[in-house]
């Protein structure tokens, strides 16, 4: 068993491997079609001096020649400089710092999505079919029909000029207070549901019915044989939902004012600054495929019945 | 003679008379099913028209399709018409920012001269263009966007998904790895990129996708590219494990043919998982759509979709929260009741609630 | 089963292909050889020139001319241009902010340098200010953006600087700086000039060295040099010598029309004409006087982080930076600087700059208190903070002209017109169809004015001792009338005339309906941002009701940028601000061969 374990994750590290390095290919030709570059601005500078820009950060040299050197450094985590801070900083400690936040935010609000989501999911499969089910399932609907953008406005709106009770900028903690709610509402909304459908799945379960007959409390049931079983598919959402929360919350960072990694991501682009762009999607690829990585093996050791391909 | 009988034994008495006895045709009559057997859709339907909340939304949404397509027919403004323009004349900028249900100077000048002029429901934005009409075509662009992604994406992914559950073994192992890869692909860039290269490629003057605008048809190729991916996953996943179940076993066993057991078995058992994740992917194409509105890549002025519509309000909101709200509530409701509608669809098509 | 989406692809493809193939449109003369153009060169006046003929040689003319010939130069170049149709400028504009009412002694340059060492908000001197996003750099040498140039004129002082006026938010008048005073004496035959500035002697920077004239030298051999490429090097080339060290890309080569005298604290100058605007480029950020020891490395390569360093971001300004946090949502800190030789005038104590690049997030930090002063703020709310705090939005002239520019090359009208002449024609007849007022006052709203040139308003112009705005001497007949009406009362001639032009063209016109009915739709390019888009939209409103049909086209920005530059365009968006306040600033940028030439003249 515990061989073939082994043998299931040194495949699958292997095929994460590869997906990597077939991202960053793809990446880095996209990229470059995109038109424009990095020295494009409004006011033009001459062609002499656009000769000397590319060649000194290394862009007159064939693309093929520019992709292997990009992919060797890469490979090893080196990422370069950014060409837009005319090579004052490297990607890495772009990433660093920029991560600082939106990992912060990210995590706080997964953290609060999977609490609260598995509370209320579980509450509402015990109490199926009555009102607290109900009201539960509509909020969690609802919660997640309004586009973040203009919920995030909303707010903001409310708290900060309104009321004036929160500070606009992310400047201290009570400036996070705003972003993990909203970055937590639809991952939480689809953990209540997941939740709820599975634990109505394992409690409707001959096992779960033993367990009763035989005489155990209520709450013994819930830690011995139902929470386990039934928490297995949040498992499996609850990686890929961090690396997602992580690097997606561009429309959070940019309305409240926060300097994270999604805001930085989109600015890149517009910027073509070739070496950001791909350091950033290099290091978002990683974050997903280790996410995905690693509730896949967790999903599986949790759950010893699934068959390992 | 009479055989000894022990009163206490549970062995059953055949010798009693009672024990056999013919039944009467009452008996008959009353044994036979009192429903005639309803086919698998007819079932659904039946479910389904017990939710009423599914029902009620089902019901919202089509209401909406209506609206969006008559309106336009007789509604005296178009959406890209300023109304304070007057050729040769200079703009008449009164007609701008007016709110719901009122009217400007110059159009109070003309109901004083007993002139009808057809009320701006939702106001007029700060172009001069009756708000109303925009919401109506925002909500008709954002309700393609939907349904057409929606569509690529259970096609694409449904046709993709199941060869490659059904081929196993490498070319299984290969699909599922450029499945893999497009997952992680930064989906900004493809759409940057995408709708550079298609602005430059395609030319849609003179053809019916001329007004949707380059960007749009963009968002459909994104979609097409880079969404079905999850399903594809789903529906791979659910045909490997019904493939698996002991019924689909037994069936074998008793010799039915694959398309058979593909008709009966599989392709029911999926269905209510790609019916409700492919209304599900309405909302979210509709979601997809707003956000690339928000930065700036959505649908081509001066053609507005909710999500334009309402990103372009953001600045607004102190002053005209009107702007920001209509197209935000409509959004709301139209997402909420696709929703709830998809739920319903799911439970009623689903074979274990049978 | 997997195919089965492929005929619609293909279906696709084909109709992009056919519509491209039917586009295939009788070919037209290239615009380089086209002679329509008149130009007075040397004194003579001469018909039926090229684009090279006659822009590039007017704009040469005034490269060797000073004073009022050289205006009269430039006044012919804006003629030519503006001859062309090609250039239809919408409004000048203007620069809005808000700024806290209680906020007392900020000003700003005429460039919209905003100052704020010298401010207090009420009895504060420690308070937070918004001026833009995050920079690309506030090396002055590498710095091109406006929000870049403000954390650069509080950290470094060039030679001259902008004098706090006495009223009003705008600087007008220069004001002796690192320099106490200049001569200026003509030399040679071929119109140079050399200026003789003597440096303060206590010039120091913050770290308490020195400052002298070779520190000047220097720092403009670097600014200007091909080694450094930065996009301002040509800031420098109208001083003698600039084109040997742009043209050197192994090291700083001295320009050679810059002498320092350390011993003597002088510093001469050689120009190879009298511009102007000699003065003011010597306040402007790009001729500050880095420390070059923290610019390099040991080894003499370039420090390309030098600038995020408070310890190395050494300067001879009011202000020294003492934290740089430099990303979006970041800021940057500010304490005054102890060796600043005009501390007297030093008022804050602790200023912060928030970067930001969102303006509903900056308004709301501004209503909330926590920012004294923003930079933009949200189109929709103009009118409202007007109306509500009239004593905190102000609204000031910028030295820049909003327009919309026509591709000389672009064919689309090539079945309808047959010359450069007639695309004259139709090019000044959209132009005129233009309700510029309500461009304005709807959709701009922050006070811009139409315009009817392209030198944008508040450029001076100085004819022997007699100083006066540019705009007031332009047009033909040099009265100040532009190159045609913007009035609020003359839209209505306007649009007369502009349908009897596009009638003299031959289109079709249904006189019961007011249309024309066989003007091809032409397309119009704009970049992504909801002001732009305002004014497309608008464009396409206007002109439907006539028969001619815009298709708008909105691309993200440097895809806009090159699309624009490399002419792939029929119609396109387009602004400009000016460098310095002269308005060679706003013209030489048309001549053949520059990179800025998007019209695409003589191309």
């Amino acid at each position: 068993m515990n061989k073939k374990l082994a043998f299931y994750i040194l495949k699958r590290v292997l095929l994460a491997f590869l997906t990597i390095i077939i991202v960053i290919t793809v990446t880095f030709f996209a990229v470059q079609l995109i038109p424009g570059g990095p020295f494009t601005s409004e006011k033009a500078v001459s062609p002499e001096t656009l000769a000397r820009l590319e060649k000194m950060y290394g862009l007159d040299k064939p693309i093929f020649i520019q992709y292997i050197n990009y992919l060797g450094h890469a490979l090893i985590f080196d990422f370069g400089y950014s060409i837009k801070s005319r090579g004052a900083v490297t990607v890495g400690s772009i990433i660093a710092d920029r991560m600082q936040y939106s990992a912060a935010i990210g995590l706080i609000a997964a953290f609060i999505a999977i609490i609260i989501g598995v509370a209320l999911g579980s509450l509402a499969a015990y109490k199926h079919n009555t009102t607290t089910d109900r009201v539960i399932m509509v909020l969690s609907t609802a919660s997640v029909a309004m586009p973040s953008f203009i919920i995030s406005t909303i707010l903001l709106y409310l708290f900060c000029n309104v009321w004036q009770i929160l500070p606009a900028n992310g400047f201290d903690w009570r400036g996070y207070i705003l972003p993990t709610f909203t970055l937590s509402l639809y991952p939480m909304a689809y953990i209540t549901r997941l939740t709820r459908s599975s634990t109505l799945d394992v409690l409707g379960s001959d096992y779960i019915r033993t367990a009763y007959a035989k005489g155990s409390s209520f709450s013994r049931v819930l830690y011995k044989h139902s929470l386990r079983n039934s928490l297995t598919p949040v498992i499996t959402y609850a990686g890929p939902m961090i690396a997602f929360i992580v690097t997606g919350s561009l429309v959070v960072e940019k309305i409240y004012g926060i300097p994270g990694i999604g805001r930085e991501f989109v600015a890149s682009i517009t910027n073509r600054d070739y070496p950001e762009v791909m350091g950033l999607t290099i290091f978002l690829t990683y974050l997903v495929v280790i996410m995905v990585l690693v509730s896949d093996i967790l999903y599986k050791v949790v759950n010893p019945r699934v068959e390992l391909e | 003679m009479k055989k000894f009988r022990n009163p206490f034994s549970f062995q059953v008495d055949y010798d009693r008379e009672s024990i056999f006895k013919v039944a009467t045709d009452k008996e008959k009559e009353e044994q036979t099913f009192m429903r005639p057997s309803t086919s698998f859709f007819g079932d659904a339907v039946r479910r389904f028209r017990r939710n009423k909340i599914a029902v009620i939304s089902l019901f919202f949404v089509i209401l909406v399709l209506l609206a969006i397509f008559i309106v336009p027919i007789f509604y005296p403004y178009s959406y890209d018409q300023q109304l304070g323009i007057i050729p040769g004349k200079p703009v008449d900028g009164s007609f701008a920012n007016l709110a719901p249900f009122t009217y400007c100077e110059t159009e109070k000048a003309r109901m004083a001269a007993g002139e009808f002029i057809w009320p701006h429901i939702f106001g007029t934005d700060n172009a001069g263009r009756d708000y109303f009409i925009r919401v109506i075509y925002g909500a008709r662009v954002s309700l393609l966007v939907g349904f057409f992604a929606a569509f690529i994406v259970l096609i694409v992914g449904t046709i993709y998904g199941s060869i490659s559950a059904f081929s196993g073994g490498k070319v299984d192992m290969i699909m599922m790895r450029i499945v893999d890869v497009i997952y992680s692909l930064p989906d900004m860039v493809i759409i940057i990129l995408l709708s550079v290269v298609l602005n430059n490629a395609f030319d849609f003057e003179g053809t019916p996708l001329e007004n949707v605008g380059t960007s749009l048809i963009s968002i459909f190729i994104v979609y097409a590219l880079l969404y079905w991916v999850g399903m594809a996953r789903l529906v791979r996943g659910q045909v490997l494990s019904i493939k698996q179940t002991e019924y689909v076993l037994a069936s074998r066993s008793i010799g039915t043919s694959t398309p058979m057991i593909l008709r009966k078995h599989i392709i029911p058992n999926c269905l209510s998982v790609i019916i409700v994740s492919a209304t599900l992917q309405i909302p979210s194409a509709i979601f997809t759509e707003s956000f690339l509105s928000f930065i700036g890549l959505g649908v081509s002025a001066p053609m507005p979709s909710l999500g334009s519509l309402a990103s372009d309000a953001i600045g607004a909101l102190p002053t005209q929260p009107y702007l920001l709200l209509i197209p935000a509530v409509f959004i709301c409701l139209i997402v909420l009741a696709l929703n709830l509608a998809g739920d319903g669809l799911r439970d009623a098509f689903d074979p274990k609630q049978k | 089963m997997k195919f089965k989406r492929l005929p619609k692809v293909l279906v696709l493809v084909s109709v992009g292909a056919i519509s491209a193939c039917s586009g295939s449109l009788p070919s037209r003369t290239a615009h380089k050889d086209e002679a329509i153009y008149s130009a007075t060169i040397d004194g003579v006046k001469r018909d039926n020139l090229t684009w090279a003929n006659a822009y590039d040689a007017v704009i040469a003319k005034t490269k060797a001319t000073s004073g009022a010939e050289r205006n009269e130069y430039l006044h012919q170049a804006e003629d030519i241009l503006m001859s062309t149709g090609a250039i239809a400028p919408i409004y000048y504009y203007t620069d809005i902010f808000m700024k806290s009412a209680d906020m007392d002694g900020f000003y700003s340059s005429p460039l919209g340098y905003k100052f704020f060492h010298r401010a207090t908000v009420g009895s504060s001197t420690d308070y937070t200010v918004c001026v833009g996003p995050k920079g690309d750099s506030y090396d002055p040498a590498k710095n091109s953006a406006v929000d870049g140039a403000i954390v650069i004129s509080h950290v470094f002082e060039g030679l001259y600087r902008w004098a706090k006026p006495a009223s009003g938010d705008i600087a007008a008048d220069l004001e002796p700086a690192q320099a106490t005073g200049f001569e200026k004496v003509a030399v040679g035959s071929e119109g140079h000039v050399k200026y003789t500035f003597t440096l303060r002697s206590d010039a120091k920077y913050s770290d308490g060295s020195a400052l002298k004239p070779s520190d000047f030298a220097n720092s403009w051999a670097r600014a200007a040099s091909g080694k450094l490429g930065a996009d301002y090097g040509y800031m420098f080339d109208c001083v003698v010598g600039y084109e040997a060290t742009a043209a050197d890309e192994d090291k700083y080569l001295p320009l050679s029309g810059v002498t320092a005298d350390d011993n003597a604290g002088t510093l001469e100058v050689e120009l190879i004409s009298d511009v102007p605007y000699f003065l003011e480029l010597t306040a402007f950020p790009t001729y500050a006087p880095v420390k070059l020891a923290n610019v390099q490395k040991a080894d003499g390569s370039e420090d390309d982080a030098w600038w995020l360093d408070p310890a190395k971001y050494i300067g001879n300004g009011p202000l020294k930076v003492t934290s740089i946090d430099n990303k979006e949502g970041g800021k940057i800190e500010f304490a005054p600087n102890a060796n600043y030789w005009d501390n007297a005038n030093t008022k804050v104590t602790k200023l912060t700059f928030a970067l930001t690049d969102d303006d509903n997030n900056q308004l709301t930090n501004y209503n909330s208190g926590a920012y004294k002063f923003i930079d933009s703020v949200p189109n929709e709310q103009i009118d409202s903070l007007k109306a509500s705090k009239p004593n905190e939005f102000k609204i000031n002239g910028q030295l820049g002209t909003y327009y919309v520019i026509f591709n000389v090359n672009d064919n689309t009208l090539n079945k309808k017109l047959a010359n450069e002449s007639q695309y004259v024609t139709f090019r000044k007849a959209l132009s005129l169809l233009i309700d510029r007022n309500y461009v304005c006052k709807n959709i701009g709203k922050a006070g811009q004015e139409p315009a009817n040139t392209f030198v944008g308003k508040g450029i001076m112009e100085n004819n022997d001792g007699v100083l006066s705005e540019w705009t007031t001497r332009s047009g033909v007949n040099r009265d100040g009338s532009g190159y045609f009406k913007v009035g609020e009362n003359d839209y209505e001639a306007n649009c007369a005339e502009a349908v009897e032009m596009l009638k003299s063209l031959g289109f079709k016109y249904n006189e019961k309906k007011g249309s024309f009915s066989d003007i091809p739709t032409i397309k119009y390019l704009y970049n992504t941002s909801s002001g732009h888009k305002a004014i497309a939209e608008y464009l396409q409103a206007a002109f439907k009701p006539y028969g001619i049909k815009l298709k708008l086209e909105s691309q993200e920005w440097a895809t806009f940028l090159n699309t624009r530059k490399d002419g792939n365009y029929s119609i396109a968006r387009n602004g400009w601000l000016a460098d310095y306040n002269d308005a060679c600033s706003f013209l030489d940028m048309w001549t053949t061969n520059s990179g800025n030439n998007d019209a695409q003249f003589g191309r």
